[in-house]
């Protein structure tokens, strides 16, 4: 053993030390080994004390030792003290404060519910009014009225609900009835949203179910143009889905109106490279639209030959279904809470 | 409908690439998919329901030939008749059929088609069958006439178009035996239906390998008596699909030469003159189109350069005058029945991606809300800051809500399943529904809320009206549901609604009544029902808001009311209530007949020990309040003496000692 002449071994005093307060968990314990490393009458004091009595040469070297180890010790007891309070669980008032608390009772909105707000929002923002119309509606108002007489080839693109034998009355298998009651109803111009329930005789698969929602929008006006439409939907879209993406306008059918326009966003998901998602096509298809047909202006009683107008509807599902990259529509109707729970 | 770019192009002079297509087909709204398939590349493409034209190589080519210098190459469809039999052709009512044109070709072949046909034929989705069935699907797909081919020696004595009889039954080619009705028009002979026109034809005359004389039948059916023959034998057919868009008469001579042109030179055989019975109407239909229409419509000015060419190379007749267009259609386009078709045209040429984006000059008021779908809407989120989750359901019954909770339901004549064949009358079953099926994802402790329609008939109308339903499952104790309901009850206006108890094989009842009518219930599920949705021994409130009531009246005024200076005084007293007592009577008494009797709180319930059987010990505090002053100890005391002596007289009510 070389303590270099020194009456005692500092590295052992260390070491031992080290290994006493490794085992410590508890705080009494902590201090306990303070007091007796650190205490008037502790280790360091008893080793200082003895300084005076050992050779002049060797009396430097010894201090500096004391002090190094003492130093050492205070830094490991500092890091000790830490763990060990924080490892005290239950105090004084009986409560464990490092315990995860409990769930608070929040409800939480349906997410259809949610994207209806902010497609109400941006549209009041531009002065549309939202009004509603019934889910039992008739076929005047479902069809004929939307230049469907009956045996229109294109009544097929809505498979239908109906309530009576005669065929009359029928749950609506589109919004887009509200556009005849409210020109019937409101003085020209003007311009509203509808959202609502919407029926169709589909079989539930990932994309398709009997029951969804969907948004109608019309705009009646002396001086409504295709032009406003495209400016209108473009603004719609950019604030749902961000202003950097992208609208496409094809041509596409209703019978009720005339042009009638199909309009895609650039996907979200994969910005218009192409993904699952959007089939690969870099668009999804997302609002159906056009200017009103004159056989509908006329059939919901207008007969000004100046007025102009457009309308348009989309899925509400749909646009929460990318919003939230939601796979399957079935979704909305299993009002799981671990779904539900999800959206705020 | 499918077309090889390879075949089509057989049909044009001029070179396009697959990229143009994609383009052109694109712009045009129709969706084309390419696929590849053995070296050839197919498009398909999607057909709107007014556009009966795009059923046809002809028509593709037509619509495509805007965008492009191509020039259509007509099949040949020249024949020389060499034949000199006849078969009499009647038609009942012009009205079902205005046009019927056919040939007879005689001592034909019928054997496997050649495989340059068999292979055109499949690659415009077609089954071979035989030469002359292939020969007229190949001339359908070319010129989008349907076709029929029959066996000559199979008809008797002519061919009549007629509705069918009742008790008249048709072997079609499928070999389905199918019961007619004059809903139904068929192709006959003297004696019996051969064919449902325009649908599908009989196997009593059908074309095989034994046939030597053919009829061939190129003819108008109306539109609607082919849709409802087809919709009434439930059968749907390339050729009812494309006669219920309306055939393009100019083209019915054309196709059927030609058709008769092809089975000469593959099948050999003698043709004979047309055979025809009724004619075409004439075709005349011109539109006038507003210029300033066109501005006004699409917001921008196109060339009238662009326009014409547009049109014309569509095929349609175009005069320039200086304030409009006239524009004589082509008969094919039946599409284009007045000026906002044609402006769609342009505007599809023109491109919708070309017209400028311009948002609608602030001319127009702002329009307001109708408050029903607003109120709906803050009613959500007082049941959310409650602590409720929204649900949405279909809102359909099945045999079994029907069963177990009964009522008048409304029924769907044709509905998707059992399970969704009738309209509910209430949103909680959905809500039980909704807590079983999360019961069984291992969540058993759950509040959820639902704001919909329920529906009803009455005489011969239906109706539908919104309500809400609020349940919980496991999470809250009946009192602090019940007193949920309450506030938000009193939050959309219905205040001191009177309180019924009930109970039913379904379960128990509180119900709320505003002037004798009742506006919402608590609903605590029975055993029968608890058991039949899984929820057997678990805490289960329910409670359904009829909102008829708010909606008219809205919700109430905010009005603000001054807060007493003074300290309010609160008594805490512990009473002995027998279960008899509607405790609401007694707060109402309480309430008329205390001055100054601001609120009564009830903080305990108990029931058991030290309390007398068929009573319940409830301890309140009443809040006494003075808006003049502080109240002095003699008159509290004085008004806790008098309702306690209230208590005592008018409901059996002790104190507890």
């Amino acid at each position: 053993m070389n303590n270099n002449g020194l009456p005692f071994d500092i590295e052992k005093i260390i070491e031992d030390a080290r290994n006493e307060l490794e085992k410590i968990t508890r705080k009494d314990e902590l201090e306990y080994w303070r007091i007796k490393y650190f205490g008037r009458k502790g280790v360091f004091a008893i080793l200082t004390s003895k300084i005076p009595e050992l050779s002049q040469h060797l009396r430097p070297e010894a201090g500096r030792k004391i002090n190094e180890a003492k130093n050492l010790l205070n830094e490991l007891l500092q890091q000790k003290k830490i763990i060990v309070e924080s490892a005290q669980t239950y105090n004084d008032t009986g409560l464990n404060y490092t315990l995860t608390g409990l769930k608070p009772d929040y409800g939480y909105f349906n997410p259809i519910t949610l994207v209806s707000r902010d497609i109400v929002r941006i549209f009041q923002n531009l002065g549309f009014g939202v009004h509603t119309g019934p889910e039992i509606e008739t076929d005047f108002y479902n069809f004929e009225a939307l230049n469907m007489p009956e045996d229109h080839p294109a009544r097929d693109m809505w498979d239908t609900f109906y309530l009576d034998a005669e065929r009359k009355f029928l749950l609506r298998t589109h919004t887009s009835p509200v556009q005849i009651r409210v020109m019937e109803k409101l003085k020209i111009p003007f311009r509203i949203i509808a959202i609502g329930k919407t029926f169709r005789r589909d079989a539930f698969d990932a994309s398709h179910s009997p029951v969804f929602h969907q948004v109608e929008g019309l705009m009646v006006g002396y001086d409504i143009t295709f032009s406003n439409l495209k400016a209108v939907l473009i603004f719609f879209l950019r604030e749902l889905f961000g202003s950097n993406v992208r609208v496409r306008f094809l041509p596409s059918y209703f019978p009720f109106t005339e042009p009638s326009a199909e309009i895609s966003i650039s996907c979200v998901i994969c910005n218009g490279r192409g993904c699952q998602t959007c089939g690969f096509s870099g668009w999804i298809e997302i609002l159906g639209a056009g200017m009103v047909h004159p056989e509908v202006f006329l059939k919901a009683g207008i007969k000004e030959k100046n007025i102009t107008g457009f309308a348009f509807g989309a899925g509400i599902e749909r646009i929460a279904m990318i919003k939230y990259r939601i796979d399957d529509i079935r979704q909305f109707y299993l009002n799981d809470i671990r779904f539900l729970t999800q959206f705020e | 409908m499918r077309y090889s770019i390879k075949i089509l192009g057989e049909y044009v002079g001029g070179n396009w690439t697959e990229q143009d297509l994609k383009q052109w087909l694109g712009m045009l709204g129709l969706n084309p998919v390419f696929t590849r398939e053995n070296e050839e590349t197919f498009i398909e493409i999607e057909t709107p329901a007014n556009r009966g034209d795009l059923f046809s190589a002809i028509g593709i080519l037509r619509t495509l030939a805007p965008f492009s210098d191509i020039e259509i190459k007509y099949p040949e469809k020249d024949i020389i008749e060499t034949s000199d039999r006849f078969l009499p052709v009647e038609i009942e009512c012009f009205d079902d059929c205005f046009f019927y044109a056919g040939r007879i070709i005689e001592s034909v072949k019928v054997e496997d088609s050649p495989s340059w046909l068999k292979e055109k034929l499949i690659s415009a989705g077609f089954r071979s069958v035989n030469n002359v069935v292939d020969i007229t699907n190949i001339v359908f797909w070319e010129f989008g006439q349907p076709l029929h081919a029959f066996d000559l020696d199979l008809l008797k004595e002519k061919i009549i178009v007629r509705r069918a009889l009742d008790g008249e039954f048709i072997v079609t080619l499928d070999g389905v035996k199918r019961e007619l009705s004059p809903q139904v028009l068929v192709i006959s002979d003297s004696e019996k239906p051969v064919a449902v026109a325009g649908v599908m034809g009989g196997l009593n005359s059908e074309v095989t390998e034994k046939t030597t004389n053919l009829f061939i039948e190129s003819a108008f059916f109306n539109p609607v008596r082919v849709r409802r023959s087809s919709k009434f034998l439930g059968l749907v057919t390339d050729a009812s699909a494309r006669f219920e868009k309306r055939v393009d008469p100019s083209l019915i001579i054309p196709a059927l030469d030609r058709c008769c042109r092809l089975i000469n030179e593959i099948c050999g055989g003698k043709i004979s003159k047309i055979i025809t019975c009724g004619k075409n109407p004439d075709w005349n239909k011109s539109i006038d189109i507003e210029k300033k229409k066109i501005v006004q419509y699409l917001g921008c000015e196109i060339p009238d350069d662009f326009i014409i060419k547009v049109l014309t190379k569509l095929g349609c007749r175009v005069e320039q005058m200086s304030e409009y267009y006239r524009v004589i259609v082509p008969e094919g386009r039946s599409d284009l029945e007045r000026d906002v078709d044609i402006i769609e045209e342009i505007a599809k040429y023109w491109g919708y991606d070309r017209i400028p984006e311009q948002m609608p000059l602030a001319t127009i008021a702002f329009t307001p809300s109708s408050q029903e779908y607003l109120m709906l809407d803050k009613l959500r989120d007082i049941f959310v800051k409650l602590g409720f989750t929204e649900a949405v359901n279909l809102g359909f019954y099945g045999e079994i809500e029907r069963n177990l909770f009964g009522g008048q339901v409304v029924e769907i004549i044709n509905p998707l399943s059992r399970n969704y064949a009738y309209l509910r009358n209430s949103l909680i079953p959905g809500l039980l529904q909704n807590f079983r099926d999360n019961f069984n994802r291992k969540i058993d402790c759950l509040s959820l809320f639902e704001v919909g329609n329920i529906y009803c008939q009455k005489d011969h109308g239906f109706f539908e009206k919104p309500v809400a339903c609020a349940g919980v499952v496991n999470k809250w104790d009946f009192y602090s549901f019940k007193g949920m309901i309450e506030s938000l009850l009193v939050k959309i206006g219905y205040h001191n609604s009177v309180q019924k108890v009930s109970r039913s094989d379904t379960g128990d009842f509180v119900e709320f009544l505003q002037e004798g009518k009742p506006v919402a219930k608590i609903y605590l599920p029975g055993i029968r029902i608890l058991k039949a949705y899984d929820l057997e021994q678990q805490n289960v409130f329910l409670s359904e808001i009829n909102l008829e009531k708010f909606l008219m009246n809205g919700f109430p005024l905010t009005v603000y009311k001054p807060v007493s200076k003074y300290l309010p005084v609160k008594r805490d007293l512990a009473l002995i209530v027998p279960d008899s007592i509607n405790w609401k009577d007694v707060e109402r008494t309480l309430f008329e007949n205390i001055q100054g009797l601001e609120n009564i709180e009830i903080f305990d319930i108990y029931r058991g020990k030290g309390i007398p059987e068929g009573c319940t010990g409830i301890a309140i505090s009443v809040v006494l309040a003075n808006k003049d002053g502080v109240l002095k100890k003699e008159d509290i005391d004085a008004t806790v003496q008098k309702i306690v002596s209230i208590l005592k007289e008018s409901f059996s009510i002790l104190l507890r000692q």
